[in-house]
């Protein structure tokens, strides 16, 4: 129910009713052209005042039928469309692509593919949490500080991922059975500098933003998401372990060398934005802790099983679903193969981002608009991601 | 926590470290001023694909693409288009006329590097295309995507020096091999040479009758479609049932006539293509057995390779390269089955 | 205006000196320039100031986004602008140029005649602001007796603009930072008045020229600026929180907030009447500024300032160079912090500030009556002290959590 302003009723104090003032909700559309939106987002909120009373998220601005072009497709093919899932972390991504196909076919990937797989990874999510949190900070209205200096260190990154993967974003880099180009000792050497280097950027990002009272007042008990709400709806990721949910992928299911590698969860207790924050934080110094073992234990070896064909690569008919714990939360595919195998007959995305901003609603309701927006910066949604 | 404000405080200290540590700390002025200023690609990047020849002096003739279309069909957003070169007589020159690649479409995956069995086509990493317009300014032609093997060792000088030095082997290889087979090849192609005149007189009415002056085609058309027919009179299969297709004046100008082999299509698999291929000669479901792609990897197009095969002229049952193992193994399933292995 | 009534024969006369030169006109303007009558000697007495206003404060606006834009830039390990001449010096004439020359759109539905207006609005009660504002020993434009209330009472008025933009634009977002503004700006108004109550109290006088006057004297003219008493430090962070809220700086730019209102009021705007809109924001921002250093930093008092020529040359370097300092704060301030939220800014308002300001005011009776000043600064530092703790503890209690975290095992 759009109401036009100009039918809008004045205030008025109507005779029966006590003295109260009769006032009406306002509808407004948040996006698709909103600068907090992410991308191509809609938030259909009804405001009472300041208050959000309803809210809506529309989806779909940003489809471009990732699926089915899948399905047209050699194997090989859809790798490079998987970075254009969620672009921020390309890496991981084709890491899930790659897990999922490798299951389907029952290839054993080298361990020091593994490796680099899993240096890759956390690389990845040190930028994607940093940038986050950026975007977050973007949304309370900090100027975009903080997300330059959180750009200011995702672009060594990039630089190590151009060096290796021949591309800063769209890296199409892991392969099945591997990844695609070896790391030479100059990349071990970047990353591991990046990997002592990082926690020095960590501590200046905190001291700007930790006890920061403008960013405590302004995140703490708002958009809670109560443990059972973040199960019952398949939240994951950072967003439910910060309600409390101790679901960790790379606990749960040790894929690639996770089993070998020492690191903690962070877990928050209460699930508001600021726990989502913190367990950014956290579990960006977690994979700090896992870079530097990886770093340590690498082996020598090669970096993709040779076995595996690059063209004509077929897969015996059945399905499979692989799944990493992916920066933003459980990345799934799920890949059906038939008579032939050359390409999938189904090919289902599991994006976090978009079962994660289900709850959207229930988060906002109560809290001013100005909430909102931040609220949804602290879910951590790509379009590219949630539209597919 | 000690008393309200200080985090804020702390805050400004963070901002004033950075606001002068940008005068004097290279890490904390990462910005490059673009156009006066550039950073230093790594080797590794990549940007759009280019063909690689290695004669300076030659470009066309010594570039390394053999028009086996292998990455137009592997190009996940299908950018590259390509049409093979043909001489007067509609002989396949192993080298493609056009080769277009659509840079506005082109995703820079480097699918089609991998996939490329010949080294001939490689990633550029020059990053300055930007054009004017957005159609055909943002396609790269034969003439612009051509860069010489030089410029690929400069760029890309790691890279580069080991495909150079692959390639080195395996010419020496081949040669190695060409040796002690001259001979026996120069008996097969004794058999085979007086087949080959046979035909062509065949062929040349043949490609009289099946188009008539006004055909509607052009110029450029007609000399393909009658190069088109002429090997297929040459190669004695059905030139009857060719010769209604072209005579059909709707009948367009594309490569596979697929009225006369179903099975000609590189988007089928190889099951679907011997279904459409049961009740057909032997030539034609060794055909069938083929990638489709008209690759000329194996030195013939698909129904020259088959009927080589079949006429005996051709022993080598491997030589289909997008086809792999696939094709080799049924190949050799049906010399078998035909009884003639 | 008298400083100038009293200089202007002399800068007539040089005139006449210089214009004689000049053939046919040049004798009888030199006779008339030389010899000026009364109302001549006025209205250039009048158009002198005038003309200082409109000329230097736009400039300084001008050159303010450019700093801005600079200091901004390097705070987040940028460059800035710096394209358009060296160090990018003639970047806001380029701004200016794009905004002429941009398309200027009114909403089908907007209210076209008050959509107009806003901008115009803006910018007059933030140049009148000027009016008040002592540049320099003895050198303010008009010198009210009640200039600080003048001040107080035009900045509100810019409220009206915000408003009227906001509603006439009829935008959703425009009619919700329309709302915001106006309920910041008429909150932020008590605690802002209230701390300069304690000003007026120890000055004597609601004249701004007289407050400037009253912080003369000491050490270099230094030890007697109003910041360096207890109550007149924490007058001046009361002040510089209020006037930052009443001219929408950032933590309190919730009416234009750009993530979430996308530009609040000025949605709707472009091209020159969103410049408008600029110069009329910073203006406001600049003349707090300068109300906040005449107030609290010793106005145009410091090392050699005084009267005559070259003291008074000396004072308004010291003015602008303080304006300059605020003006940096405020630009930090921005590059720094995030934005508070709507009913939080009114609660801080309410519950922090407003006691506060009235807790000051006490101070400074405390500081007036006890004659001894060591024990004048003992007993109102503790007093500010005890209350900011308490004060302090209680916003934080209700806003502020300390959390623990702990590791799944
Ligand atoms: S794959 Fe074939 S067509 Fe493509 S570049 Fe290589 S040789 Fe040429
Ligand atoms: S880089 Fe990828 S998209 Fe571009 S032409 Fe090659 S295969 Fe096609």
């Amino acid at each position: 129910m759009i109401q036009p302003l100009t039918d809008a009723k004045p205030y008025t104090l109507t005779p029966g009713s006590n003295g109260v003032i009769e006032t009406q909700t306002l509808e407004v559309s948040i996006g698709p052209q909103h600068p907090s939106t992410h991308g191509v987002f809609r938030m259909d909120c009804v405001l009472d005042g300041e208050s959000v009373v309803a809210l809506k998220p529309v989806m779909g601005y940003l489809h471009r039928n990732h699926e089915q072009l899948a399905e047209r497709m050699a194997w090989l093919g859809s790798m490079p469309y998987t970075d254009r899932l969620d672009y921020f972390n390309s890496m991981t991504n084709n890491w899930a692509y790659a897990l999922a196909v490798e299951k389907l076919a029952g290839i054993k990937v080298p361990d020091r593919a593994e490796y680099i797989r899993v240096i890759m990874a956390e690389l990845t999510r040190l930028l994607n949490h940093s940038c986050v949190i950026g975007f977050m900070l973007q949304d309370l209205g900090a100027w975009g500080t903080p997300l330059l200096y959180a750009f200011r260190e995702r672009e060594r990154i990039l630089d190590l991922y151009e060096a290796v993967s021949g591309s800063r974003m769209m890296c199409n880099y892991m392969r099945f059975g591997g990844v695609r180009v070896n790391l030479t000792d100059e990349n071990l050497a970047t990353a591991k500098d990046i990997a002592t280097r990082f926690p020095r950027f960590l501590d200046e990002f905190e001291k700007l933003l930790t006890n920061n009272e403008v960013l405590l007042a302004r995140t703490q008990r708002v958009g809670v998401l109560p443990k059972e709400l973040a199960i019952n709806a398949g939240i994951s990721g950072p967003m439910a372990r910060a309600s409390g949910v101790d679901y960790d992928l790379r606990k749960v299911d040790k894929y690639g060398v996770y089993g070998r590698l020492e690191f903690r969860v962070p877990l928050g207790d209460i699930g508001d934005v600021y726990d989502r924050y913190y367990i950014r934080v956290l579990e960006m110094r977690e994979s700090i802790k896992i870079l530097q073992q990886a770093l340590r234990d690498i082996p020598q070896g090669p970096h993709i099983a040779p076995e595996v064909k690059l063209r004509n690569f077929k897969i015996p008919p059945g399905d499979g679903y692989g799944r990493i714990e992916g920066p933003k939360g459980e990345l799934g595919f799920y890949l059906v193969s038939d008579e032939g195998g050359k390409q999938p007959y189904r090919y289902h995305v599991r994006p976090p981002s978009f079962i994660n901003l289900t709850i959207l609603e229930d988060m906002c309701v109560g809290h001013k608009v100005a909430d909102v927006v931040v609220i949804l910066g602290s879910v951590d949604i790509v379009l590219g991601e949630v539209d597919r | 926590m000690g008393f309200i404000g200080k985090g804020l405080f702390e805050g400004m200290v963070v901002t004033a470290r950075n606001f002068v540590g940008s005068y004097f700390d290279k890490e904390r002025l990462v910005t490059v001023q673009y156009p006066e200023e550039r950073v230093q690609v790594p080797e590794n990047s990549r940007t759009f694909p280019f063909l690689v020849f290695d004669k300076d002096s030659d470009p066309v003739a010594s570039m390394r693409c053999v028009a086996c279309k292998i990455c137009e069909v592997e190009c996940p957003p299908q950018c590259i288009y390509i049409v093979m070169d043909r001489d007067e007589k509609g002989k396949p020159q192993q080298r493609p006329k056009v080769f277009d690649i659509d840079i506005s479409v082109c995703m820079q995956c480097q699918i089609c590097v991998e996939v490329c069995p010949f080294d001939a086509i490689k990633m550029d990493n020059n990053y300055e295309k930007s054009q004017y317009g957005r159609f055909d300014e943002l396609v790269e032609h034969l003439p612009e995507l051509l860069k010489s093997n030089e410029f690929y060792n400069k760029i890309k000088p790691t890279e580069a020096t080991a495909v150079d030095a692959k390639l080195k082997a395996d010419a020496e290889k081949k040669a190695k091999k060409a040796a002690p087979a001259a001979k026996p090849a120069a008996t097969a192609a004794k058999p085979a040479a007086p087949a080959a005149p046979k035909p062509a007189p065949v062929a040349a009415p043949t490609a009289k009758i099946a188009i008539p002056d006004d055909a509607p085609f052009t110029p450029e058309q007609r000399q393909w479609l009658s190069g088109y027919l002429s090997t297929v009179a040459a190669s004695g299969v059905a030139p009857a049932a060719a010769a209604p297709v072209a005579g059909t004046p709707a009948a367009p100008a594309t490569e596979a006539p697929a009225g006369n082999w179903p099975w000609h299509d590189p988007g089928l698999g190889m099951q679907r293509r011997l279904d459409l291929a049961k009740e057909t000669p032997i030539a034609d479901k060794l055909m069938a057995a083929m990638a489709q792609t008209d690759c000329h990897a194996c030195g013939y197009d698909c129904r020259g390779y088959a009927d080589a095969i079949a006429t005996g002229a051709e022993t080598d049952l491997s030589l289909c390269l997008p086809g792999e193992a696939e094709t080799a193994n049924m190949l050799k399933k049906l010399m078998q089955e035909a009884g003639k292995l | 205006m008298d400083q100038v009534y009293k200089v202007a024969p002399q800068l007539l006369k040089f005139l006449s000196y210089l214009l004689g030169w000049l053939p046919w006109i040049g004798k009888p303007v030199a006779g008339f320039l030389s010899n000026p009558p009364a109302w001549f000697l006025l209205a250039v007495a009048i158009a002198i100031p005038i003309l200082f206003v409109v000329s230097v404060f736009p400039g300084i606006f001008a050159y303010t986004t450019l700093v801005e834009r600079k200091a901004l830039g390097r705070i987040q390990n940028r460059i800035g602008p710096n394209r358009v001449g060296r160090w990018g010096l003639l970047q806001p004439i380029a701004d200016g140029v794009k905004l002429l020359t941009k398309e200027d759109i009114v909403p089908r539905s907007a209210d076209k005649f008050v959509h107009f207006l806003a901008p115009v609005i803006a910018v007059i009660p933030s140049v009148l602001l000027f009016s008040v504002v002592p540049v320099g020993a003895g050198l303010v434009p008009v010198d009210l007796n009640i200039g600080i209330l003048f001040a107080f009472a035009i900045s509100t008025a810019s409220v009206l603009a915000l408003f009227m933009g906001g509603w006439a634009s009829r935008n959703k977002f425009s009619l919700l930072g329309a709302m915001r503004a106006v309920a910041q700006v008429v909150s932020y108004e008590v605690p802002m008045v209230l701390a300069a109550v304690a000003v007026v109290m120890a000055a004597g006088s609601l004249s701004t020229l007289a407050i400037a006057k009253a912080q003369g004297g000491g050490i270099l003219n230094v030890t007697h600026w109003f910041v360096f008493r207890p109550w007149g430090f924490v007058g001046f962070i009361l002040f510089t929180i209020g006037a930052m809220a009443e001219s929408a700086r950032t933590p309190f730019d919730i009416p234009e907030a750009e993530s979430e209102i996308i530009a609040g009021y000025h949605t709707e705007y472009s091209g020159f009447k969103f410049a408008l809109f600029q110069l009329g924001e910073y203006l406001a921002s600049i003349a707090m500024a300068g109300i906040t250093v005449t107030m609290f930093l010793g106005g145009y008092n410091g090392p050699g300032s005084g009267p005559g020529i070259l003291g008074g040359l000396i004072s308004m370097f010291w003015f602008f160079a303080k304006l300059g300092g605020m003006i940096v704060l405020t630009i930090w301030i921005r590059g720094t912090w995030p934005r508070v939220r709507v009913d939080q800014l009114m609660s801080f308002a309410w519950k922090v500030l407003l006691p506060m300001s009235i807790v000051n005011i006490v101070a400074v009776g405390m500081w007036h009556y006890i004659a001894i000043r060591p024990i004048a600064w003992v007993v109102t530092t503790l007093w500010l002290v005890l209350w900011f703790i308490t004060l302090s503890k209680l916003a934080a209690s209700e806003n502020i959590e300390k959390r623990e975290y702990r590791y799944a095992s």
